[in-house]
């Protein structure tokens, strides 16, 4: 659903891998009120000042300038070609190509100052890499095909936000939000022995 | 997700339809793929009335765009969900299927549509916010109006090949430095040659409290100041 993403499809985590990284739940609260990071990063990152993270839209090469998408707006900012540290890029000693590579909405993280006519400028993007879960907790789009057809138990949880659960989640799907996760236990089954199944929008 | 809908259909309910298609007002192809006596006798507000058989040709001409697509049947006894598949193989990848179809959509007490529904797909993408229409762009562009500024955001090397007559060149990296030069009281038409940075200009503008429109369209100009829009 995430506009074409290529990654890897199918996050899917066991509960224990999830209940193990404690810190993933920490920040629950309200976020403070002057946040620059999109929702979706708060979750998990604290604000830090002079970074910024957001989803990626655009890049512009001929005006040094990349698009960020925030959760209700759009923010311009600028670059140096020649200074710019891109991290995780997809051409290693290449900004441009490494800039072109980035996939629309994939979540970045910029470090900047704020130049004299108010827009900021970034010394550094760090693309997120995709999470690793490993190969023995991954589900492939053919076995969980056969597992909604089949006759095992399973649970099935959407991790997305209500949003996106709510324009198509595939079949017999629950949706318990990331953030709201450790509120809705009770949503999974009793039989803590019975296969759970996690997806989102990409391996993230 | 992406993976899992290249080879099959997701599912939503009555209520999500509602909620998160048609009361956001998305752009989107809604078939009832119910009969056309059934369809005329109440159908869910949008939606094209085509039969299993017709549904891929009726959807063909817009593949390209690739259109959200949202099927429904008459009481989720797994036709629709058969069709979503057939679009699938079709090269239509994720459609989406009415959990319960038509008789949900009731049994949720949800508003139903009198008379008969569409018989042909209408569907036109939403454009981005803030975009002007090309045909907009062409009219206001032949005799810029008094409250209109056409701005040109391409950098200088671009603008030394031709410019629109009438129109005021402010680099994109240079707009937000520049803002004096911007008359905040004027309507702001925002052009570049993709649309990349003019939508940009536009975003930086918008944040300041300008005026503004930009075109979303590869655009080139001409030494004389004629342009071609595509």
């Amino acid at each position: 659903m995430d506009s074409g993403v290529m990654r890897k499809s199918l996050a899917a985590v066991s509960l224990a891998a999830l209940t193990m990284t404690p810190a993933l739940w920490g920040a629950e609260q309200a976020p403070p009120a002057k946040q620059k990071d999109v929702k979706s990063c708060s979750v998990c990152h604290k604000p830090v000042d002079g970074q910024m993270r957001a989803f990626f839209d655009q890049v512009a090469l001929k005006s040094d300038s990349i698009q960020l998408k925030l959760d209700n707006s759009f923010e311009v900012v600028k670059f140096d070609v020649d200074a710019l540290k891109v991290i995780n890029g997809s051409d290693p000693g290449n900004v441009k190509k490494s800039l072109k590579g980035i996939k629309k909405g994939h979540e970045v993280r910029v470090a900047y100052t704020v130049g004299s006519d108010g827009m900021k400028n970034i010394s550094e993007i760090s693309i997120k890499p995709a999470m690793k879960v490993p190969a023995q907790k991954q589900v492939k789009v053919e076995e969980l095909e056969k597992l909604l057809s089949g006759k095992t138990k399973y649970t099935l949880v959407d991790a997305r936000p209500p949003v996106k659960f709510q324009e198509g989640s595939i079949p017999t799907a629950i949706n318990i939000p990331l953030p709201a996760f450790q509120k809705n236990l009770d949503k999974l089954p009793k039989d803590k022995g019975e296969l759970l199944v996690y997806f989102c929008a990409g391996v993230t | 997700m992406p993976e899992w809908n290249k080879r099959n259909f997701t599912v939503l309910s009555a209520q999500a339809l509602k909620e998160g298609w048609l009361d956001k007002e998305l752009s989107f192809v809604l078939v009832d793929l119910r009969s056309e006596k059934e369809a005329k006798g109440g159908h869910i507000r949008g939606a094209v009335n085509l039969t299993a058989s017709e549904i891929i040709q009726a959807l063909k001409p817009f593949k390209e765009q690739k259109p959200p697509i949202v099927l429904y049947d008459a009481k989720g006894d797994g036709s629709a969900e058969k069709v979503a598949m057939t679009l699938v193989q079709a090269g239509f990848p994720g459609p989406r299927v009415l959990s319960g179809g038509f008789a949900a959509w009731q049994g949720a007490k949800l508003s139903v549509e009198a008379g008969a529904p569409a018989a042909k797909v209408a569907y036109v993408p939403k454009p981005k916010a803030g975009a002007i229409s090309a045909a907009e762009f062409q009219a206001l562009a032949k005799a810029i109006p008094a409250n209109v500024v056409i701005v040109d955001v391409r950098g200088d090397d671009e603008v030394d090949k031709g410019m629109i007559k009438g129109a005021k060149n402010v680099p994109a990296d240079e707009v937000a430095s520049r803002l004096a030069e911007i008359p905040k009281d004027k309507e702001l038409v925002l052009h570049c040659t993709t649309g990349a940075r003019a939508e940009m200009a536009y975003n930086i503008l918008k944040e300041k409290g300008y005026k503004a429109r930009f075109l979303d369209a590869d655009i080139t100009v001409a030494s004389d100041g004629g342009f071609q829009i595509k």
